[in-house]
């Protein structure tokens, strides 16, 4: 029962995985594969979260990399303009 | 609790956790424009991470401090950087006029900086003004 819930969690962000792919590969705009591609990695330390011996340094680095790539794209890609700013 | 019996409550707390990202997939899918499915991950990934953080260490069999340790600095450095992130994202794509979906109702945010300017000069902007009470 257990192993079999968790085969089943792991399948379900699989599954999202790939529904986040489809969006970035149809995004209608750049920013909208900037927002896929930051949320495909979160699925992946959802995933590393789940396996049973953490890699940590993976994970955290993998988030600090989402998290820095996201700002600078959205900084970059606005040329360094914002609306009230 | 039996260790069988908080295995399996870890389980469903991943599985949870799981379905918080399939959601957020979906929105990501179904959502009309780029400001609505920027709320979608935003906020369905934070809290399905806190689900699978803590579903995965009851399902591990605990482990001591460490592992509760490492797994709150990670879910709480998503926390912090997800919405942040995201922002500076919306931001950058209002300040290039990313379309709006045609029901958004307030203040148009996606107008050239000029404009969005000038609306807040004028007073016609829908925010809240200093001598507006409450």
């Amino acid at each position: 029962m257990t192993a079999a819930l968790y085969a089943l969690s792991l399948a379900v962000l699989a599954l999202s995985a790939l529904l986040i792919l489809v969006h970035a590969w149809r995004g209608s705009s750049v920013f909208d594969r900037a927002l896929a591609l930051e949320t495909l990695s979160l699925v992946v330390v959802a995933t590393l979260l789940l396996s049973a011996d953490l890699p940590i340094d993976a994970a955290l680095g993998l988030a600090l990399f989402a998290f820095v790539t996201t700002v600078l794209l959205g900084y970059f890609l606005g040329q360094g303009k914002f609306p009230r700013e | 609790m039996s260790d069988a019996g908080l295995s399996l409550i870890g389980a469903l707390l991943s599985l949870a956790g799981a379905l918080f990202f399939l959601i957020a997939a979906v929105g990501l899918l179904r959502l009309p424009d780029l400001f609505t499915r920027a709320h979608a991950p935003t906020k369905a990934a934070t809290l399905g991470m806190l689900l699978v953080a803590v579903g995965s260490v009851l399902l591990h069999g605990g482990g001591g401090a460490a592992i509760w340790l490492e797994k709150a600095l990670l879910v709480l450095f998503v926390m912090l950087t997800m919405p942040i992130s995201t922002q500076m994202l919306v931001r950058g794509a209002a300040a290039r006029g990313v379309p709006q979906a045609p029901a958004t109702q307030g203040a148009p945010i996606s107008q050239p900086i000029e404009r969005v300017d000038a609306i807040e000069r004028s007073g016609s902007g829908r925010g809240p003004t200093p001598a507006d009470p409450g």
